[in-house]
């Protein structure tokens, strides 16, 4: 048994202890990795392939270009202009029209030749990604939306008719595009860019190259030599001969007939490369 | 997303092997409430007629592609995941993901509801519409993304492509049923998904 006096030997020590500085707390740093390189004040140009995966009466596919300015990091300002080659009514329609003679209202079956977008882009979301443990990149995702104009066209024939499809002229529309995408850096220069792009067109349709319904109902008739149609529309502008024109000009009137009025989302998947310089 | 002539609603469920982190393979099967979308209806109810009303001779006509309601599947699949990667949407907290492609092979469950042609003779308007049940074979292609709530949760989107042997009938007597030839095609039907999966 511990004698009391070394009890109150032991005493001072342990004041002596208890004076002691207390340890630091745990401070908690957060260490955010230099971005090996930065895009911001750089120009990067993209070119796209988008194909539209929302074909219930149209389908397209083509090509577009994009230059964006990279205000800063997460920020772009971006000008685009897109061009479908292939803008034509989809199996469906045509299937419909030959086997029950049924076709969609003019404004659904609205073609999107091309458009041309000025906008601004945001990406908030950085990350990284590995293919197969081998070289690490860098990833953004984003999100963009623009204003605009499109082309539009109205098919007047079917793939399957004597001289092929036929297109008819619809003007100019007000065209919006929102997106979402995601953006791969291959290195400081080249991106990979995979996007889901929603491009939305009025689609008010009452004019078929310049011609309203009473216009290509006289061209039908009389094809050539048709009179009293609207400045603006010629019989020309249906074909190159009188079976082509009559015919057109049939399509034509039977699409304005009932004038019809749409708003379209043509929904497209676009995978392209970007230059940054 | 392509058949817009019906509807498909359904889910899936999915039993895999991961003998690795960038590969996993095992059994899947689905089951989907399907009928005739409103484009559908819309084109039953606008038909020509059966016959010519002048002489009441019989009008031809071929039933319309697209138009096939997949019931239910069961596959063996396998899924590649090469890509994997994190990405910081809130702040400092990281999301970690893998990009996957599968394909798979089964059999399905089909329904096949004519748009056009009728199941009873006659030429009065159709009532009733020609229908068939069947079991094909099926593959599948697909693509998608799992994005990790925790080690053992998972969310998960994807693009699955369904193809299977298709038939269609043409030149079909209007006012008779099963006249006509049968033609051949492959069948496509793309979905949609999203997910919940659980790792153990």
């Amino acid at each position: 048994m511990m004698s009391p006096r070394i009890l109150f030997s032991l005493l001072p020590a342990a004041a002596f202890a208890q004076v002691e500085a207390p340890p630091a707390p745990v401070e908690r740093v957060h260490v955010v990795e230099k971005r090996p390189f930065t895009e911001s004040g750089r120009t990067e140009l993209t070119i796209f392939g988008p194909v539209q995966i929302n074909s219930r009466f149209t389908k397209h596919a083509g090509v577009s270009a994009e230059l964006a300015y990279h205000l800063r990091e997460n920020l772009a300002v971006q000008a685009g202009v897109t061009w479908f080659p292939l803008a034509v009514q989809s199996g469906l329609t045509e299937e419909l029209a030959h086997k029950v003679g049924q076709a969609p209202v003019a404004s659904d079956a609205l073609l999107l030749q091309g458009d041309a977008l000025l906008g601004l882009e945001l990406m908030p979301i950085y990350g990284k990604l590995d293919i197969f443990d081998g070289k690490i990149l860098r990833l953004g995702v984003y999100l963009n939306a623009g204003l605009g104009a499109a082309k539009t066209r109205l098919q007047l024939r079917s793939s399957d008719s004597v001289g092929g499809r036929s297109f008819g002229d619809t003007g100019f529309r007000p065209a919006a595009g929102l997106g979402g995408g995601v953006r791969v850096f291959l290195n400081d220069r080249f991106t990979v860019r995979l996007e889901l792009r929603d491009r939305v067109y009025s689609s008010y349709v009452s004019r078929v190259n310049g011609c309203g319904a009473a216009d290509a109902a006289e061209i039908q008739k009389s094809g050539t030599s048709a009179t009293g149609l609207s400045p603006g529309c010629s019989a020309a502008s249906f074909g190159s001969n009188e079976n082509d024109i009559k015919g057109a000009a049939a399509s034509a009137e039977s699409q304005l007939r009932s004038p019809s009025a749409s708003v379209v989302n043509n929904l497209a998947f676009q995978g392209g490369l970007s230059w940054l310089f | 997303m392509n058949a817009s002539l019906v509807d498909h609603y359904g889910g899936l469920l999915s039993v895999t092997y991961h003998p690795n982190e960038w590969a996993d393979f095992g059994v899947e099967l689905g089951a989907n409430y399907t009928r005739v979308s409103a484009l559908g209806q819309e084109v039953r109810s606008q038909l020509p007629p059966r016959a010519n009303p002048r002489t009441g001779t019989a009008n031809s006509g071929d039933d319309v592609r697209g138009a096939d309601q997949m019931k239910g599947a069961l596959l063996a699949m396998g899924r590649v995941a090469p890509i994997y990667g994190k990405i910081n949407p809130f702040g400092e907290a990281s999301v970690h993901f893998q990009a996957y492609a599968l394909a798979g092979a089964g059999v399905g469950m089909f329904r096949h509801d004519s748009m056009d042609l009728c199941a009873a003779p006659g030429t009065a308007a159709c009532d009733s519409f020609a229908s068939e049940s069947y079991t094909r074979p099926v593959g599948e292609l697909g693509a998608g993304m799992r994005f990790y709530l925790s080690r053992t949760i998972s969310l998960r989107t994807e693009l699955r492509a369904f193809f299977h042997p298709a038939t269609v009938v043409r030149g079909a007597d209007l006012t008779q049923p099963g006249t006509g030839s049968t033609e051949r095609y492959l069948g496509v039907l793309t979905v949609l998904g999203v997910g919940a999966s659980a790792l153990f």
